[in-house]
């Protein structure tokens, strides 16, 4: 990736402008099966360009928005738009639309090169063209070697690739990803979505990537959806939903987060003072109304508190006692019992070869948790 | 599975192979004998081979079984196939349950009760007895046997690979021709064979709804041995053995060349 690009990428915020027309659109959009209804009145702009992901567990209706973009599923209420068309009549056969399957669903019965060229063939394309352009795609998912080869005599990894490049050869104004990468190991895993972002900013198509690993959607994507029972809780960049969490629901989603339950004392300048249970007394940046009174969580993730044997200076700061530590390497997390009874996580970076981190902590000591007013949030619901 | 042979094995696999196929052994071994005696053996020959052959009885009801045979596996696989695909494909169409009931109903039908009621459909509507009547008749009862071994295949079939065709731009028919067809291709073979099979050795029910001209062998062999057993008739299912065990023979290797190249190919994957 050369600089100029990640430049580009770093000031990509379409969905910030007022005056962006969405590339699709999700107008109240409501699917029941039955009495179940899998997607809830959901609205949600996507615009041209974007990696998006739409994150959520396993029955959040995540794929059922995803295949009523492609096509497989009608929408009981509400539209679908691509670029402003309406898509409810499109059958999946005639929209510029296409997807890569969590089963990469290669045609057993077709070397590589006829499953990527199948599209094509569709369209009515010149045999020499289609040779052309599987060539060119080929290359691009670098399997040059194995076009006369059937899909059962390849490995996941290489799978993947031809799936990849069989949903690309059309050259779709939209990708959808279904859980591509879910059957890799985790190295290929972990190369494979730096792949997918590179690939995504060459060809500038816009990419729909549905996962229910939290990590892959922060990695490849410039927005995410995170959803629960049908509805979308939170609509941010990585970074912000990631430190500003709508809720706790997004912010236990996304990755580890320690949350205390707390009453609001007093709120002055954006700064909350909140009393814990257990009556430890925190101050905490609340941007939102915080009246006092009302019952909030006050929510730190792990490597936003610090640790120590001694109470340190200042407030802030929840006592108890390490209940476990894990030693990862890289980190050491220490899970610690609040005296209130709720656990927390802080985690420590190991920095030195021979010093892992505050070594002198062991099992059952006492400890002070500190944190930044700065660095943690109160969260309402 | 490292068990080795015991005596007792051993004799229950003589006696189970001896049971199964000392019968048909028999009638081979006879169907070489010199004599026009059907259980004195006078030496080996094979002229009742010749004489089957000559015999034009026993040659023309031959190739009305096998014109049957033809035109009712090929209509009965056409017709189940479809069945399989509303069975498995449309979970929710009214009357499902009771489609899939009828559809299965004749697999236990007792087959005199299958021809019987053929035959008073066919003479209600006035319709001549032949060729065309045991023609619909060998369809209306092998069509299900088709429809219960590509349903079999339908339901492990991955649907996404139909949905990836229709998404690279191919219209449903042609997701359903280029994709689907040649994936169960095998398992319509399979009932083809069975189909063709079972209208081969049916008697009740052609003998229901047979007419002049159209007697099939299974009716001519019976109809014969009311008469004695001759030994043209033993040469002439000596071939029908033959016919068969060969067919199994082909299919069974080239099942066992497929699970060879698969094997190759999974090692192939695991190299690469």
């Amino acid at each position: 990736m050369n600089a100029k690009s990640s430049q580009q990428r770093r000031t990509f915020q379409p969905w910030e402008d007022a005056d962006a027309v969405p590339f699709i659109e999700f107008r109240n959009v409501t699917k029941r099966y039955g009495a179940v209804t899998a997607v809830d009145n959901l609205s949600l702009s996507i615009y041209e360009r974007e990696f998006f992901a739409l994150l959520g567990p396993s029955g959040c209706g995540k794929t059922t928005l995803m295949r009523m973009l492609a096509g497989f599923e009608e929408v009981t209420e509400g539209a679908v738009y691509l670029e402003g068309e309406d898509l409810s009549s499109t059958p999946p056969y005639r929209r510029p639309v296409n997807m890569m399957f969590q089963s990469y669903a290669l045609f057993p019965h077709m070397n590589v090169e006829k499953n990527i060229g199948f599209g094509l063939k569709q369209e009515g394309m010149p045999a020499g063209e289609i040779a052309d352009r599987v060539a060119e795609m080929l290359s691009l998912v670098k399997m040059q070697d194995f076009a006369k080869r059937k899909p059962d005599q390849l490995s996941g990894g290489q799978r993947q690739r031809v799936a990849l490049a069989r949903s690309l050869a059309k050259q779709p104004k939209l990708l959808l990803l279904d859980e591509p990468l879910g059957a890799l190991d985790r190295k290929l895993r972990e190369e494979t979505q730096f792949e997918l972002v590179d690939l995504q900013e060459k060809l500038g198509i816009t990419f729909m990537i549905v996962t229910h690993d939290q990590e892959e959607a922060m990695t490849v994507s410039d927005r995410i959806a995170v959803m629960q029972q049908g509805k979308i809780v939170q609509v941010a960049p990585p970074a912000q939903m990631y430190e500003q969490p709508a809720n706790r629901y997004v912010a236990d989603f996304l990755g580890n987060i320690n949350l205390v339950a707390a009453k609001v004392v007093t709120s002055k300048g954006g700064i909350a003072t909140l009393e814990t249970a257990h009556g430890e007394e925190l101050e905490i940046s609340c941007p939102d109304p915080c009246p006092a009174g009302a019952q909030v969580w006050m929510a730190a993730r792990p490597e936003k508190m610090t640790i120590s044997l001694d109470k340190p200076k200042g407030g802030n700061q929840l006592a108890g006692t390490v209940w476990d530590i894990a030693y990862l390497g890289d980190l050491t997390i220490f899970k610690v019992k609040l005296d209130g009874g709720e656990f927390a996580r802080v985690s420590v970076l190991n920095t030195s070869l021979t010093d892992p981190a505050a070594k002198a902590i062991t099992w059952e000591d006492r400890v002070w948790l500190s944190v930044d007013p700065a660095s943690a949030l109160v969260l309402t619901e | 599975m490292n068990k080795s042979w015991t005596g007792f094995n051993i004799t229950a696999v003589v006696f189970g192979f001896a049971f199964l196929y000392i019968p048909i052994l028999i009638l081979i071994v006879y169907s070489f004998n010199e004599s026009r005696l059907v259980t004195v053996w006078a030496g080996f020959s094979t002229q009742w081979y010749v004489r089957a052959f000559e015999n034009e009885g026993l040659m023309s009801a031959a190739w009305v079984t096998i014109r049957v045979g033809l035109v009712a596996a090929t209509i009965a696989t056409v017709l189940g196939t479809l069945a399989a695909l509303a069975l498995v494909r449309h979970n929710v169409f009214r009357g499902r349950f009771l489609f899939s009931g009828m559809v299965y109903a004749p697999l236990v039908m007792p087959e005199v009760i299958t021809g019987l009621s053929l035959l008073l459909l066919f003479v209600a509507m006035g319709m001549d007895r032949g060729m065309t009547t045991v023609i619909l008749a060998h369809i209306t009862f092998s069509m299900c046997f088709v429809a219960v071994v590509v349903q079999s295949r339908l339901i492990t079939f991955d649907r996404s690979l139909e949905e990836a065709a229709l998404d690279l731009g191919a219209t449903p028919a042609r997701a359903f021709m280029q994709i689907t067809l040649p994936i169960i291709a095998p398992s319509i073979c399979a009932g083809w064979m069975l189909a063709f099979t079972l209208s081969l050795d049916d008697l009740v029910i052609a003998q229901f709804n047979s007419g002049p001209g159209a007697t099939t062998l299974p009716m001519k062999i019976f109809s014969q041995v009311r008469l004695g057993v001759t030994p043209e008739i033993n040469a002439i299912c000596a071939i029908l053995v033959a016919a068969v065990a060969s067919g199994v023979l082909v299919a069974s290797l080239t099942m066992k060349r497929q699970e060879l190249r698969r094997q190759r190919a999974e090692q192939l994957a695991a190299q690469a």
